[in-house]
């Protein structure tokens, strides 16, 4: 077990780099010289030169990626090219609003999402199996930021109860939660229909009715206990994708997370905060699947046997 | 001889792939829908002219509610709705199948030689398909999108980088199913070349995984096009795409709020149908659901 996990966070090592080097490279096909862009278009070229020089920007290719990744692993990813102001601190200032986003959201979706595909299950084809089916279908096919806006349009503009932009208070994460949580909502419904189908056909479940067990100790204890294994996965990956996925939203929203940031980035050419705000994304991205991973074999006794030789 | 019999057996294999799937009325309802988009698409000029139409400002006729003029309206600039829907249509059709074509081929090839050759090979290409996985795919597009700029050929190249890995691995797992299989050991036994075996043997027999992830594929590839479109990286205006046509009506949200149902409606519409046909294709394919 020890030994698993050992080999799943070293793992980890050839990823970043990996990650980094991808991202770097399409970074440095952007065309445009940056020292132009910081001194803008009325400077001269000795000035341009003398930029380029002390950015380093005149070095081979894999000088600057090792240059770039000696800053990564000191948490130095280099000055925005608009404001000067240093990468990582606008990152670490942005990124709550994200985590909170995402976080609230997840919740959300298991609140409603793991009842209903419960529900599903045991009264399969009930009309509550259908609608659930038939929504869960049609909100995988809606684009968030289409959710978001119609959520806007019905809450703040139609019935002004809520407010359409901003993250000064909790009000303000509604209506984005409720747009990330509608669009997870399917997959973990229909993931937790369908495990529990499978479970409620297991020899060990008609073995508990037979025993005499109640409708609901068996639901409880027998099936639950066994078809949430996959449930969990699903919504941790869900929560990685969501972090991902958090960048329209927020833009729809106007909500200052690291998503916008990245926009505001791309808008703006800016590519130290790019690259910085998509590396950071990959890493969480990697740290949470991870997790999961290690998680699972955690939880489930039969993976555990498998590494306790 | 032989290559009409295996005509006549690939024939039979498709025939009854249809009959199962003209059973299936959720699939059908999908296929149909997605056939009028696609009409709509291609006679798009018919509805409304790019340029007298679709492009055209009429200040006048500014932000004018469905049915008053036209059938869906006009937006900011006076133009037609409906025009632009349908040139919307063209533009996010020709990204979805082109960002699924280019992953496919890429992903396709990748995936194949991995399972194939398996051994060391597989082992490095599968672990960078795992790194480019490791990235988001929106955030990965984004990037792209970042280093090359707007466009639909850009975008649509941004879309398949991000999916390469995903057909990558739903080929590799079929290959892998196959490669072992008693037919193959016996084209291998009769002399035939691994380009033969690999074009007549292994490549019809894993089609069925690859077009339902293709016809999934599509419908995510347009959503993530318009969600690109929609921050102001992908399509740029004034070539209307559903995902832009949004992002220019929000400011409108309270004045006009059909420039904001409307494409939406179309957009989730076109997505849908490919995913009724894309799980019908599935259920049709698999043997196991054999009627």
């Amino acid at each position: 077990m020890g030994k698993y996990i050992a080999k799943r966070i070293l793992w980890l090592i050839p990823i970043v780099l990996g990650v980094s080097f991808i991202i770097f490279s399409i970074m440095y096909l952007k065309p445009g010289n940056p020292a132009q862009l910081i001194l803008g278009s009325e400077a001269t070229q000795e000035a341009i030169d003398q930029l380029s020089e002390e950015m380093g920007l005149n070095e081979p290719f894999f000088v600057q990626y090792f240059n770039y990744m000696k800053g990564l692993i000191r948490g130095d990813l280099g000055s925005s090219y608009r404001n000067g102001n240093s990468v990582s601190a606008e990152i670490a200032a942005r990124f709550p609003v994200t985590l909170r986003l995402a976080a609230f959201s997840i919740l959300l979706v298991c609140i409603i999402g793991i009842p209903i595909g419960i529900i599903s299950a045991i009264r399969q084809y009930s009309v509550i199996d259908m609608v659930s089916v038939v929504l869960a279908l049609v909100l995988a096919s809606m684009p968030s930021f289409w959710i978001g806006l119609m959520l806007m349009l019905l809450f703040s503009v139609q019935l002004q109860l809520l407010p359409p932009t901003g993250a000064d208070s909790w009000i303000n994460y509604i209506l984005p939660c409720l747009t990330l949580a509608a669009v997870n909502l399917a997959v973990v419904t229909r993931m937790t229909r369908s495990t529990m189908l499978e479970v409620i056909r297991q020899d060990y479940v008609r073995t508990a009715r037979a025993k005499g067990a109640g409708e609901g100790r068996v639901v409880m204890k027998h099936c639950l206990k066994n078809g949430m294994i996959p449930v969990l996965t699903i919504v941790a990956i869900q929560f990685s994708k969501l972090i991902g996925g958090a960048v329209l939203v927020e833009s729809v929203f106007a909500m200052p997370g690291l998503g916008s940031l990245l926009v505001t980035a791309i808008r703006s050419s800016d590519t130290p905060l790019i690259m910085g705000s998509v590396i950071v994304l990959a890493i969480i991205f990697t740290v949470i699947n991870l997790v999961i991973d290690l998680l699972y074999a955690v939880i489930d006794p039969r993976i555990r046997a498998q590494f306790a030789k | 001889m032989k290559r009409d019999r295996q005509q006549g057996l690939k024939q039979g294999k498709f025939s009854a792939v249809w009959r199962r799937m003209k059973k299936n009325r959720t699939a059908m309802a999908g296929l149909v829908i997605l056939i009028i988009i696609i009409l709509m698409a291609i006679f798009a000029d018919l509805i409304g002219d790019y340029n007298e139409v679709a492009t055209k400002m009429d200040i006048a006729n500014r932000l004018m509610a469905p049915m008053k003029k036209g059938l869906f309206g006009t937006d900011h600039y006076g133009r037609d709705v409906l025009a632009r829907i349908a040139h919307g249509a063209r533009v996010s059709l020709i990204i979805g199948f082109g960002a699924v074509l280019v992953s496919l081929v890429f992903g396709g090839a990748i995936g194949a030689t991995a399972g194939f050759y398996g051994g060391r090979y597989d082992n490095i290409v599968m672990r960078c398909m795992d790194i480019i996985m490791a990235i988001p795919s929106t955030i990965l597009a984004l990037a792209v999108v970042a280093a090359l700029g707007g466009g639909i050929f850009n975008l649509m190249i941004a879309i398949a980088v991000a999916d390469i890995p995903n057909y990558a691995r739903v080929v590799r797992s079929s290959v892998l199913t196959i490669r072992n299989a008693d037919y193959i050991e016996a084209a291998n036994a009769v002399g035939a070349g691994t380009a033969h075996v690999l074009a007549r043997h292994i490549i019809p027999n894993v089609l069925g995984p690859i077009i339902v992830q293709c016809t999934l594929g599509i419908g995510s590839s347009i959503l993530n096009a318009a969600g690109l479109s929609y921050i102001g990286l992908g399509v740029q205006a004034p070539r209307p795409e559903w995902g832009n046509m949004l992002s220019e009506a929000r400011e409108f949200i309270q004045s006009a709020p059909h420039l904001i149902i409307i494409p939406g409606i179309f957009l989730a519409l076109t997505v849908l149908a490919l995913n009724l046909l894309g799980d019908g294709l599935r259920d049709a394919l698999d043997p196991r659901l054999k009627d």
